[in-house]
């Protein structure tokens, strides 16, 4: 029988530290103060969006429909009052304040280049408590471009737990879960982040109250504002600007956004419709867009959680490319 | 609700300690800074829990945990295994390492993940067993334990027994 090992002295393993405390940088060095304004800059989700769209195609999808909500959002509308406004932005804020809920978007999209035309139509059911995120995209109508050249998927639902990115649909028939590098994965919450775009409905100067309507059998007071891009207005708003370094914004139209609010103040249901044109003449264009997003169980989701057994086996770049794996 | 300066503080106040984490647990520098940049993102994007933090080194430490445990996953598919850090952490240093401190470390890395993790927590960041006990999810009493049985199995691994006695195997 072996006699029981003594542990090892704790002083000898300090001994054998590798780093030297002499040898480590300071907070105030210029390398580190950079680190430190990147860390704080890369979290805004207008500077994020545009990195992920390119980078991430299936949840670029739901980034796209995001960002054309928050275009919604920009309104210097001129005729309104300000106890509606002050609700509308009460409810949004209440919304996004929660740690948890249930967001469905419908979206179609239509647009048309001197090149090619396409459109994009589905649905998006998203999940999410704290940074975890499931969400479940079923599109109707896909670009063929996009089953060309990203192997882009009629359905598929993704999670995000824990930092990890779950993948699951299309030629997937299993769970697939990708390391993603951290900065990225921020990326990804950000943009798909509900809360994000709500925070945007503080942007908002005035709206109109339309009257009560029933939505799925509940009377909600619907309110109603409408953008004309053509209002000059808007280009000396900051968040326009913010807007036109993600997205190519030099277009004429309107966008139409109504928001539904129960009678306990919280927001149920946003639509935004549009119609717009581009007008550069170097780049000739136009589109429409319905978007309906509803707003369910506040404050009231389980944890989400990651698929059972499924360990990240497979690269962000190899699925992207339609190889999968796992 | 924690703020924007809040932050900035928790960095000037631990910047250089999360940096030595780091370092410790990686294959060299670079690898390094993109750990504690991914703690410090991470903790950004958390910073509403700042507010509940009691001990902030312990809560980046916890993060780098996942950090370190998800690049891990990584680099071994890509053959960059962080669980060769303690080596090669050694030949990174500036100073010569003496023999004993290159055993010691090649020991280490030859634990079980949560041996040598608590064994880097208490002799090298210098936690208590309740810090310690933070940031890997257990009770103090529990970290007491367990480094005593973690202490033991590094002993093993710099003595090992003569051929004709059985070894014990942690992986």
């Amino acid at each position: 029988m072996n006699e029981p090992t003594q542990p090892i002295d704790l002083s000898d393993l300090r001994a054998a530290d590798p780093v030297r405390l002499a040898d480590l940088p300071r907070a105030s060095d210029p390398a580190a103060q950079l680190l430190l304004e990147n860390t704080v800059a890369v979290q805004s989700p207008a500077s994020s969006a545009g990195s992920l769209r390119s980078r991430l195609p299936i949840l670029g999808a739901v980034a796209a429909v995001l960002v054309v909500i928050a275009a919604g959002f920009a309104i210097l509308s001129p005729t309104n009052a300000a106890p509606a406004l002050a609700t509308v932005k009460a409810a949004a804020q209440e919304a996004a304040a929660a740690q948890s809920g249930r967001v469905t978007t419908t979206f179609g999209l239509t647009g048309s280049s001197s090149e090619r035309g396409g459109a994009i139509a589905g649905t998006a059911e998203l999940t999410y408590n704290g940074d975890d995120f499931s969400v479940l995209i079923a599109l109707d109508e896909v670009p063929a471009e996009f089953q060309r050249s990203n192997g882009f998927l009629d359905s598929v639902e993704t999670r995000v737990v824990d930092g990890v990115v779950y993948a699951k649909g299309g030629p997937l028939d299993q769970w697939v879960a990708f390391e993603v590098p951290e900065l990225m994965t921020r990326q990804v919450i950000d943009t798909i982040d509900p809360r994000s775009v709500l925070e945007t409905v503080q942007t908002l100067v005035a709206v109109e109250v339309v009257g009560v309507t029933e939505v799925n059998g509940e009377q909600l007071t619907h309110y109603r504002t409408v953008i004309d891009l053509a209002d000059e207005s808007l280009a000396s708003s900051g968040w326009m600007s913010g807007l036109q370094s993600q997205v190519d914004i030099d277009a004429e139209g309107t966008v139409t956004v109504d928001l539904f609010i129960g009678s306990d103040d919280r927001l149920r249901r946003l639509d935004v419709t549009g119609q717009v044109a581009s007008t550069s003449a170097a780049d000739p264009g136009a589109a429409s867009f319905a978007i309906s997003t509803v707003f369910a169980d506040l404050g009231q989701v389980d944890p989400i959680t990651a698929p059972e057994g499924v360990e990240p086996g497979a690269t962000l770049d190899g699925f992207l490319g339609g190889e999968g794996g796992g | 609700m924690a703020s924007d300066d809040d932050f900035r503080a928790l960095f000037d106040s631990t910047f250089p300690q999360v940096v030595a984490y780091a370092r410790r647990r990686t294959a060299n520098r670079s690898d390094a800074d993109d750990v504690v940049a991914e703690i410090y993102a991470t903790a950004w994007r958390r910073l509403d829990k700042l507010d509940d933090v009691t001990t902030p080194l312990a809560w980046l430490y916890g993060i780098g945990l996942n950090v370190i445990r998800n690049r891990r996953r990584s680099a071994e598919r890509h053959l960059r295994l962080v669980g060769k850090a303690e080596g090669a952490a050694a030949s990174a240093t500036a100073a010569p390492d003496p023999a004993e401190s290159i055993v010691i470390r090649q020991a280490l890395s030859t634990l079980p993940d949560d041996d040598a993790e608590l064994l880097r927590l208490v002799a090298w960041e210098g936690l208590s067993h309740a810090e310690a006990g933070i940031v890997l999810g257990c009770t103090a009493n529990a970290v007491g334990i367990r480094l005593h049985r973690a202490r033991r199995r590094l002993d093993d691994a710099l003595h090992p027994s003569s051929p004709d006695t059985p070894k014990a195997s942690y992986q």
